[in-house]
């Protein structure tokens, strides 16, 4: 019989062999770089050795052909994750990276980014970590190192900062992907969505719409059962990817790119639609020195509504239970459940109703309150195709607004297929997409016409009342 | 917060010149600043060679352009295989509020650093190299790499002393041509003077004429005129002013007493002189080929100046210079060329004399790439501001760096047709770009509306450019 | 902002989850219990699911409230690594559905209660279902100590899996009750013979070294789903019971029989 000792015994001698392979990493990487020149005049992929040569040139081949890379190592080299192909056979691209970085490290300096035509690479050094994202599409690096954040904050939710750090201040050469196991698929789920998703790219969450009196009850209806409960800190009622509301303890307030990682979360986790959960979780912006716990679970079989609540305490879970039990019975009670699955339902609101000519598609942003309202693609933008270079439209346009530096209050821009226009107020951030023949006064009539309506529809778009308890 | 840019590095490597780690510094065929630590030179370029090899991983056809760290941004150029030729710039921006803890640590601004500008300023270099002195490719085989490093520190080391290398802006990414705005019939008069130089003296392939800094007429082509250009600009514009001063005593002048209406510009400086008949003075000589032909051929540039007016000669090398042919020359010349340029005077004059009109709060830059004329009012030409009084708004840094981006976003990420933008002070800027051309405006207006900016750039280019430039 | 420190979840050995709130889940059964009129035909009855996903079918709601045997709850827990079909086992048990593709790792742990008909008793049995990941583990260590019942799970194709058993094994030693029963389960033994790693000789042979009670299992065919969750809840019905009744279940020989009658093919490789 084995004693837990000798269980953990038999990780270290795992990890003994880790460290031999690292060590062998550690030598190819001095040969590549001598190798370096030889490869320059060549003009060559990464050498290697000559019978391994055509599995590499496939495995190059295989990296140029996707738009978005994501590689995570330590900073001792040792591969962590790679959105496509397999760590240990991109050993040697994991050297080169570290190399790169050592060397800028070595005159107090931090590497960044180089940009090879369309192809823009970007690093980002968080000690023990490191990140680094290739984009084949010109992409704004600011888009790039905010990915890589997100994927770094995703690896803290599951380890938290102080572990990763504890760990890698052990054990120099540890193989991360073993604590990781089962939480690439998140990662992988959270570099799609910042693809995708609007709220991404504007730092802000999307609500369900419904009417306010609706959402108000509801929130009461969760507010009165937490704020029973000690230790408590915050609570989500989620559908799908928008919010229906939100409950905080006093003083403390729940981040955007928090909320991200629960959506995210959430969205990528079949089990929890199997059973109701309970789930250590670190929050990074929230505190990432900790685990927060969150009770995980749908409301009821007839209201696909996702209910999270997170506490401070590893031994709530049956008190929040319960709490759900009666939140879930109370909501049905006074009409809730019906409410919210009417608002899963209904068509949502259309940019046709404002009636604006010319104006194809927008993305609205009120930046107190970080929430966006993203209506739904209409035509031209039909496909999956279109809607993807629309996005990428409103990336370039969104980050050039915000580019460190410049602080820019309106862009007008006329493009070959649309023309676009960025316009940034105190409160709002508009970002509007016209037919590409568009008149400049139809474009500033369009804004002002654009902001009265959204006043009255603004109400059923977005979250006013965040109440605390 | 003014950003303060520093050169930190420059320089230019062939990593096939290096066979193992110990003879790295092989590689290096120029570096500036020229005392840096020998060991630190090799460690840069290897990380460099490193950077060239990581991308090529991830994009095999196009050639890696730029790094950024924390504190430098460091751009690339491969103008011929295995080649390459690097650049360092750090920024830092005085903040006012400097931390009491580390009062000596400056704020790195990197992200005001911009790659287009010194992408275009390490292109221009190259290229001015390969005119005044050649392939560098071609240099090294012919002789062997200590010549060329002779070659580039020469040259190098005499531009970078010529140059402001932290001013760049955005006026540096046009490697434009301001010509002279004159009617059909002086403009005629000009060429035909032209031809009948070519036409007289048989050792004359090719002439150019300016007047003050802008073009009147080349018989280059459009990339040469443009090389040839700005070498005139930067490099005999400026030495002809202080020659002037020193007119007695200079041997030129002893030799050729009767220049009384022109003279030869002398002295001038290049890395490639022909000694011209005893010890007189030096001619450039200056490589050019066809815009198709990769060969080069050489020919001595004699200049020669009347009144506000400059002829530019290109002579093959195979003749040879004598005093006889400069004699002829500045006979043949000195009174038709001041004449001519009298004339240009007065056209000139006359036509900014009409144009005086209320002033604009607006600064503008209009490039056609089709000729690579260039106007503007930013950086002003000495010919056209004579009259007018520039305005008296300064572009911010703000509103320049905008600029670059709106046209390395055009030619590099999407193209655009138009373009609008109101900056953190208000201003606007904007730009037109359609086909060839292209005019980036400031307007230092408080305006609200985009169809009053709109009205505002249309009547500044109707004001500026008159019938040349069309949109909407 | 001010943060909240929490600590890292250190062992919670610590756990006071106390009886008064098992005791309102109880009533929480009966109010719910009014309001499901769904009908079902099988043997075993079930609260409604707390989570409810739309795909997530009750195969049951009818229950006899008053059985007095309702009270006493059995914590179970399903243990094993990563990818050995844990949740998978429990989906099929609780739905009677086997969810092909779609495989997501469990995130900290899945809470479902369920309520199964032992002769002329009912057990309700409290399944924990864990998530294999070694970063959980801690998590799920705070629950071992008063668990009722432990089922382990190991892959048939996965040699690996089948070797952390014995690592597994020391671990309930150290922090579950000593009273516990477990149950050594070798999953996805619906497998081609070709990708089978583990024999179902060394399964038993382990089981017998440590005198637990041993199953091959496939959630994909159903085989042996039922029994070894029956099985559970009669040893542990016994356990509660046996000793005033005096009798005597072992249920080794339970499942042998149980085991046999279901499967001969599989029982006798």
């Amino acid at each position: 019989m084995i004693s837990s000792e000798e269980y953990s015994e038999n990780m270290e001698e795992a990890q003994e062999t880790d460290i031999s392979i690292l060590v062998s990493d550690v030598n190819n990487i001095a040969i590549e770089e001598s190798e370096v020149n030889k490869s320059i005049s060549e003009n060559k992929p990464l050498p290697s050795s000559s019978e391994q040569s055509n599995s590499y040139e496939n495995l190059f081949d295989q990296l140029k052909g996707h738009n978005k890379h994501i590689f995570v190592l330590s900073t001792a080299g040792k591969p962590i994750y790679t959105r496509f192909g397999n760590e240990n056979q991109l050993a040697s691209l994991f050297g080169l990276m570290l190399a790169l970085m050592s060397v800028t490290q070595d005159s107090n300096d931090t590497l960044q980014s180089i940009c090879c035509g369309r192809t823009r690479i970007v690093f980002v050094n968080k000690d023990p970590i490191i990140l680094v994202g290739v984009s084949q599409r010109s992409e704004p690096y600011d888009q790039i190192k905010k990915q890589l954040i997100y994927v770094y904050n995703n690896i803290i939710s599951t380890l938290t900062l102080t572990q990763l750090k504890k760990i890698f201040l052990n054990r120099t050469n540890f193989d991360l992907r073993r604590l990781m196991s089962g939480s690439e698929r998140l990662i992988d789920k959270l570099i799609t969505f910042t693809e995708n998703d609007p709220g991404f790219l504007l730092d802000s969450i999307s609500c369900l719409q419904m009417p306010s009196n609706s959402r108000d009850k509801i929130t009461q209806t969760i507010l009165t059962e937490c704020s029973k409960i000690k230790n408590l800190v915050f609570g989500l009622l989620i559908a799908q990817k928008h919010i229906i509301s939100i409950v905080r303890m006093k003083k403390y307030s729940l981040q955007v790119s928090d909320i991200h990682l629960i959506l995210n979360l959430i969205n990528s986790t079949e089990s929890f639609k199997t059973a109701e959960s309970w789930t250590p979780i670190c929050l990074p912006t929230f505190d990432s020195s900790g685990y927060m716990h969150a009770h995980i679970s749908y409301l009821a079989e007839d209201c696909q509504a996702c209910l999270v609540l997170l506490t401070i305490d590893h031994d709530l879970f049956f008190t929040l239970s319960e709490a759900k039990r009666k939140i879930t019975e109370k909501m049905r009670r006074n009409d809730c459940l019906q409410a919210i699955n009417d608002a899963i339902i209904r068509q949502p609101l259309s940019l046709a109703r404002a009636n604006i000519l010319g104006l194809r598609h927008l993305l609205y942003k009120i930046k107190n309150r970080s929430q966006h309202w993203c209506p739904p693609f209409t035509l031209p933008y039909n496909t999956d195709t279109l809607q993807q270079n629309l996005m990428s439209v409103y990336c370039s346009l969104i980050s050039q607004m915000n580019f460190p530096g410049r602080n820019l209050k309106v862009i007008y821009q006329q493009l070959t297929s649309e023309t676009i226009v960025a316009w940034a107020t105190d409160e709002v951030e508009l970002y509007m997409c016209f037919e590409p023949m568009v008149s400049k006064e139809c474009a500033t009539n369009a804004v002002t016409k654009l902001t009265q309506w959204m006043k009255k529809e603004e109400d059923s778009l977005f979250i006013f009342n965040i109440p605390m308890f | 917060m003014p950003t303060e840019v520093t050169v930190q590095n420059l320089y230019i490597f062939n990593s096939g010149l290096s066979k193992t780690e110990e003879d790295g510094a092989n590689k290096i065929l120029f570096y500036y600043p020229p005392h840096e630590d020998e060991n630190k030179k090799v460690l840069n370029i290897g990380h460099i060679e490193a950077i060239i090899c990581f991308t090529r991983n991830f994009n095999s056809t196009e050639s890696c352009e730029s790094l950024r760290t924390d504190k430098t941004l460091q751009v690339l150029y491969n103008p011929e295989p295995d080649f390459w030729m690097v650049i360092t710039v750090s920024a830092a921006c005085k903040s006012k509020s400097k931390s009491p803890e580390s009062p000596d640590e400056p704020v790195y601004c990197t992200y005001n650093l911009q790659e287009p500008i010194y992408l275009a300023v390490l292109k221009h270099w190259y290229q001015t190299f390969q005119m005044t002195v050649g392939n560098m490719t071609k240099i090294m085989n012919d002789n062997d790499p200590d010549y060329l490093r002779l070659m580039l520190n020469k040259f190098y080391n005499k531009y970078l002393l010529s140059v402001d290398l932290s001013s760049h802006t955005f006026m540096d990414m046009f490697q434009g041509i301001s010509f002279l705005p004159l009617d059909n019939v002086i403009h005629l008069y000009a060429q035909s003077f032209l031809n009948s130089i070519e036409n007289t003296f048989q050792q004359v392939n090719f002439t150019m004429l300016l007047y003050n800094d802008s073009l009147v007429w080349s018989g280059l082509s459009k990339r040469q005129t443009q090389l040839v250009y700005s070498y005139i600009l930067m490099w005999v514009l400026p030495e002809m002013v202080r020659d002037e001063n020193i007119v007695k005593g200079n041997s030129l002048q002893q030799c050729l007493p009767n220049q009384l209406v022109g003279r030869f510009i002398s002295n001038v400086w290049a890395v490639k002189t022909d000694d011209w008949s005893c010890d007189l003075g030096k001619v450039p000589v200056i490589l050019l080929n066809d815009e198709n032909d990769e060969t080069f051929k050489s020919y001595r540039l004699v200049i020669y100046k009347a009144h506000k007016s400059i002829v530019c000669m290109f002579i093959e090398t195979d003749y040879p210079l004598t005093a006889e042919l400069y004699n002829n020359l500045d006979q043949f010349l000195g009174t038709k060329l001041h004449l001519l340029s009298e004339k240009m005077k007065i056209t000139v004059e006359k036509a900014l004399a009409s144009k005086l009109y209320a002033e604009r709060p607006a600064k503008f830059v209009y490039f056609n790439s089709m000729n690579l004329a260039i106007k503007n009012s930013i950086k002003t030409s000495n010919t056209i501001a004579t009259t007018n009084k520039p305005s008296d708004f300064n572009i911010s840094p703000e509103s320049l760096r905008v600029l670059v981006d709106i046209s390395y976003q055009h030619s590099c990420i999407q193209p655009t047709c138009s373009i609008m933008i109101k900056t953190s002070n208000d201003n606007w800027v904007a730009g037109r770009l359609c086909n060839s051309r292209e005019i980036y405006i400031v307007l230092n207006q408080k305006l609200t509306k985009l169809n009053d900016v709109d009205t505002e750039i249309q009547n500044l280019c109707a004001q500026e450019l008159g019938t040349i430039f069309f949109y909407d | 902002m001010k943060k909240i420190k929490t600590p890292i979840l250190a062992m919670a050995l610590d756990d006071n989850i106390s009886d008064d709130v098992f005791e309102s889940i109880e009533e929480a059964e009966v109010n719910q219990n009014t309001k499901n009129l769904l009908t079902t035909d099988t043997n075993y009855d079930k609260r409604p699911s707390s989570t409810g996903y739309r795909d997530y079918k009750l195969s049951s709601a009818t229950r006899k409230p008053s059985d007095p045997s309702l009270k006493i709850l059995h914590k179970t827990i399903l243990l094993g690594d990563s990818g050995v079909g844990k949740t998978s086992l429990l989906v099929k048990f609780d739905t009677g559905k086997f969810q092909t593709g779609n495989f997501s790792a469990t995130v900290g742990i899945g809470f479902t209660n369920k309520i199964i008909s032992v002769d002329d008793s009912k057990v309700k049995l409290q399944i924990w279902d864990t998530a294999g990941q070694e970063r959980f583990r801690s998590v799920t260590h705070a629950y071992y100590r008063d668990a009722h019942a432990l089922l382990l799970l190991y892959d048939v194709t996965n040699k690996i899996s089948f070797d952390n058993i014995r690592a597994w094994l020391s671990e309930i030693r150290d922090y579950a009750n000593e009273q516990v029963v477990i149950m050594l389960i070798g999953n996805k033994a619906d497998c081609n013979p070709s990708d089978r790693m583990v024999k179902r000789e060394d399964g038993e042979r382990l089981a017998k070294e440590y005198s637990v009670t041993f199953m091959e299992t496939s959630a994909k065919s159903g085989l042996n789903v039922e029994i070894a969750f029956m099985a559970v809840a009669r040893e542990l019905l016994f356990k509660k019971t046996g000793i005033e009744k005096k009798g005597s279940f072992n249920v080794q020989d339970y499942v042998k029989e149980q085991t046999k009658s279901n499967c001969p093919a599989c029982s006798t490789t």
